[in-house]
């Protein structure tokens, strides 16, 4: 009865293959017209729909009893065709924001707003990026190739470290002002975080670097504290914190699935 | 002069990078022009990028080679649902960007059971740890035993504070609750210091840059 | 971001402790960060049981093993990220173990290639025999569900395009069951996902994670219980490491910088809150 369907997804010779792509587009179009066209009813639950059939087929695939022989159930050989659907699915959310930087930026060089040479800045270099990416793939130009190398490796990747750097400077100026004894609790982070600050820099190892390295007194050494509080005091506190994480994650996963869960996202009108 | 015109054309991106380090480092005196353009330019370059790799990495190996190079057409239908994330820009037709998106969340909360199955079991079992551990000849290893008494103890008056966060008529639980807060705010400690470690790692970074790689002040 | 805003001046002494202008505090800190470059600084460095697990983890792979490499970062995090990545390369290319990597993370994906590429050439492995680099991927879950079952299929071809199925690399690469070790570099709570969907589905399967500092402490847990052999942790992690690789990195090179800033926190700390103490005192 399947055999049909097998046949017409089959893979496709050169000869027929442009048809049947651009089948599937207009088909395609025919869907999202249909879509469009939806009253507004029936909108929250298809998507409810969708939702629960992409979770079931996971959900299923996991609790479905495997057969012993071969190791696999029925859904194993369609995981990893579920993973490309997955990866091309999520790659094209990449550029999403793409729209909105065109719309804002464009905007501002066509009404000449403040700052609009920034915007062009911003428009410019994300084309010489797209171009020479594209070229430094499937180009052979050594100069262009040369030229992405300026953009990714000399520029975007410089910018981003720097942005992030700055935290540092932030923290240190926040560490001083807001980091005061002002309860036992405070009192308990604050000491904890000297111990923990000392075992892991060399400068704090070399202050107790006279202890003997084996025996019990071993353990008074500056980086075996640290690592006592991180492997019992911290490992306990973060597991039991991961325990109420966990359940509360699944409970939510849940939610999702079964189009269960409320808020702004989940309940505005559509 | 004619050294470091020369210095420049053999390493561009040193240079290229060293001036938008520098751009954007103005910030920590004070938002400014400089350092407006250098975002904004960081910000394109970002965008680009994510352009090239979406055409590279992901519409190259899943949706051209398999469409064209092997024939398997029905690709054509992923992404043209693929295509319904754009409409997130339409104020008309928004909720058809979440059907793609109720797509990945149910994959995602679908994968969870056995995130939650694989992740927390043994968790649980590794946390019931003997009391009294014996060493290789039979003695008792006082140290372990401590430590083991330790972690159950955190374990325990951690879940407890989280359990019983509502407030409490019974004087062991309330204090078991204490208890646990002090000891979060001892994992928070170690949180604070490690990340003290992170940043400054992210600054050490970029003088080196500065002082190594670009003006080649230190080996 | 913007200019400190202006208070009343600060009365005395005490008072001025707790009111240094943050320039000043800027100013320390770039110089404690710089200070070392020119004038190293040497310190005894430990290593911690952590790094050494997953040392020791690697090493207990028979060479011609085959390993995994996913490297989860961007340039935001590379100061620690990229020692730890190059590391970890070249602990299983001097071992003589295959490798495969890979990234969830668009930026990643070249970082960890301009790596393994620079890194083949000294240990003279060939790209396609010894080692490949399977590209970017998106999304984390559908990816490790099906790299548990099917490798050269999740992995089809390589970030070139090129068809992977034949390269000598995979030879034998059917499913998890072939891998020996995973480590995963990342700046993400990512390792939840290897632990959920990959972890358990091998037993002999050792996986070691190399996080930020900051994400360090959340990994103990998982550490004890043995689903992640062993942690680099941040800069520190990666230092060790470097020593225990025999090379000089740019984690190495960093200690010095890092143990001053670390002092120069810890004074600001301990001097506004004398102040603070002292300012309370008068109060009370």
């Amino acid at each position: 009865m399947l055999e049909p369907i097998v046949r017409f997804f089959a893979p496709k010779p050169l000869s027929v293959l442009p048809y049947y792509v651009v089948g599937a587009v207009l088909f395609s179009i025919l869907v999202i017209i249909v879509l469009i066209n939806l009253p507004s009813r029936a909108r929250k639950p298809l998507i409810a729909i969708v939702t629960f059939l992409a979770g079931l087929f996971y959900a299923t695939e996991f609790f479905w009893p495997i057969d012993i022989a071969t190791n696999k159930n029925f859904l194993t050989d369609y995981l990893v065709p579920a993973s490309k659907l997955g990866s091309l699915l999520g790659g094209m959310t990449l550029t999403l924001g793409i729209l909105s930087l065109l719309r804002v930026h464009g905007r501002n060089i066509a009404r000449l707003r403040s700052g609009w040479y920034n915007s062009l800045a911003l428009l410019t270099a994300m084309v010489a990026m797209v171009i020479f990416g594209l070229i430094d793939k499937y180009g052979t130009d050594a100069t262009a190739k040369k030229v992405f190398n300026v953009l990714f490796e000399g520029m975007l990747i410089n910018m981003d470290a720097t942005m992030f750097s700055l935290i540092a400077f932030y923290i240190v100026s926040a560490s001083y002002r807001a980091f005061r004894i002002r309860s036992i609790e405070a009192t308990i982070l604050m000491v904890t975080a000297f111990l923990v600050m000392l075992g892991q820099v060399p400068i704090g190892n070399a202050l107790t670097d006279w202890l003997p390295k084996d025996g019990w007194i071993a353990s008074l050494r500056v980086e075996n504290v640290k690592q006592w509080i991180l492997s019992q005091v911290n490992a306990a506190a973060l597991r039991a914190i991961a325990f109420g994480l966990g359940v509360g994650g699944l409970a939510i996963s849940l939610r999702i699935w079964l189009s269960l869960e409320r808020g702004a996202y989940f309940e505005k009108e559509i | 002069m004619d050294a470091v015109w020369q210095d420049i054309l053999s390493r561009p991106g040193i240079y290229a990078g060293a001036i938008c380090t520098i751009g954007l480092m103005t910030l920590i005196y004070r938002e400014n022009a400089f350092y407006r353009f250098f975002e904004h330019v960081f910000i394109g370059l970002a965008a680009g990028f994510s352009i090239v790799v979406l055409i590279k990495e992901i519409l190259d190996p899943f949706l051209y080679q398999p469409v064209f190079k092997k024939g398997e057409w029905y690709w054509t239908f992923v992404f043209m649902f693929g295509l319904l994330f754009y409409f997130i820009h339409s104020r008309k037709y928004n909720w058809l960007s979440r059907l793609p998106i109720g797509f990945l969340m149910g994959f995602s909360a679908g994968q969870a059971f056995q995130g939650f199955a694989n992740t927390y079991l043994p968790q649980l079992a590794k946390s019931f740890r003997p009391l009294y551990v014996t060493a290789s000849d039979g003695s008792l290893d006082m140290a372990q035993s401590i430590n083991n008494l330790i972690f159950m103890i955190v374990l325990v008056t951690v879940m407890s504070y989280f359990f019983f966060s509502f407030e409490q008529k019974s004087k062991a639980i309330r204090n078991s609750a204490q208890f646990g807060r002090w000891v979060m705010m001892v994992a928070f400690g170690a949180i604070f210091g490690t990340t003290i470690m992170a940043r400054m790692a992210l600054l050490f970074d970029r003088m080196y840059f500065i002082f190594s790689d670009w003006l080649k002040l230190v080996q | 971001m913007a200019m400190t805003p202006k208070t009343s001046k600060p009365r005395d002494l005490w008072e001025r402790l707790q009111a240094i202008d943050r320039r000043v505090l800027y100013t320390l800190l770039l110089v404690v960060i710089t200070l070392p470059l020119f004038k190293p600084i040497r310190l005894p460095m430990v290593t911690m049981p952590s790094t050494q697990k997953l040392y020791q983890a690697i090493e207990s792979v028979p060479q011609g093993g085959f390993a995994i490499v996913s490297a989860t970062w961007s340039g935001g995090t590379r100061a620690e990220n990229m020692p730890q990545t190059e590391a970890i390369l070249r602990h299983l290319m001097k071992r003589r173990l295959r490798v495969a990597i890979f990234s969830f993370d668009q930026q990643g994906s070249q970082f960890s290639y301009n790596i393994a590429s620079r890194l083949a050439k000294e240990y003279g492995y060939e790209y396609g025999k010894d080692w490949v680099h399977w590209g970017y991927r998106p999304i984390v879950g559908v990816v490790l569900k099906s790299l548990v079952r099917d490798i050269p299929s999740t992995f089809a071809t390589d970030r070139d395009g090129k068809p992977t199925r034949d390269m000598p690399v995979m030879k034998g690469i059917k499913d998890i069951k072939n891998v020996d070790v995973i480590v995963e570099i990342a700046a993400s709570g990512i390792y939840m996902d290897w632990i959920g969907l990959v972890v358990g589905a091998n037993p002999n399967l050792k996986f070691g994670f190399c996080p930020t500092a900051v994400m360090a402490p959340e990994t103990y847990p998982y550490m004890d219980s043995g689903q992640i052999v062993g942690i680099m942790e941040g800069m520190r992690g990666a230092a060790e490491y470097e020593k225990l690789v025999n090379t000089t990195g740019l984690a190495t090179k960093g200690m010095g910088s890092i143990s001053l800033a670390h002092v120069l926190i810890m004074v600001l700390i301990i001097i506004g809150n004398l102040g603070y103490l002292a300012t309370r005192a008068r109060g009370s």
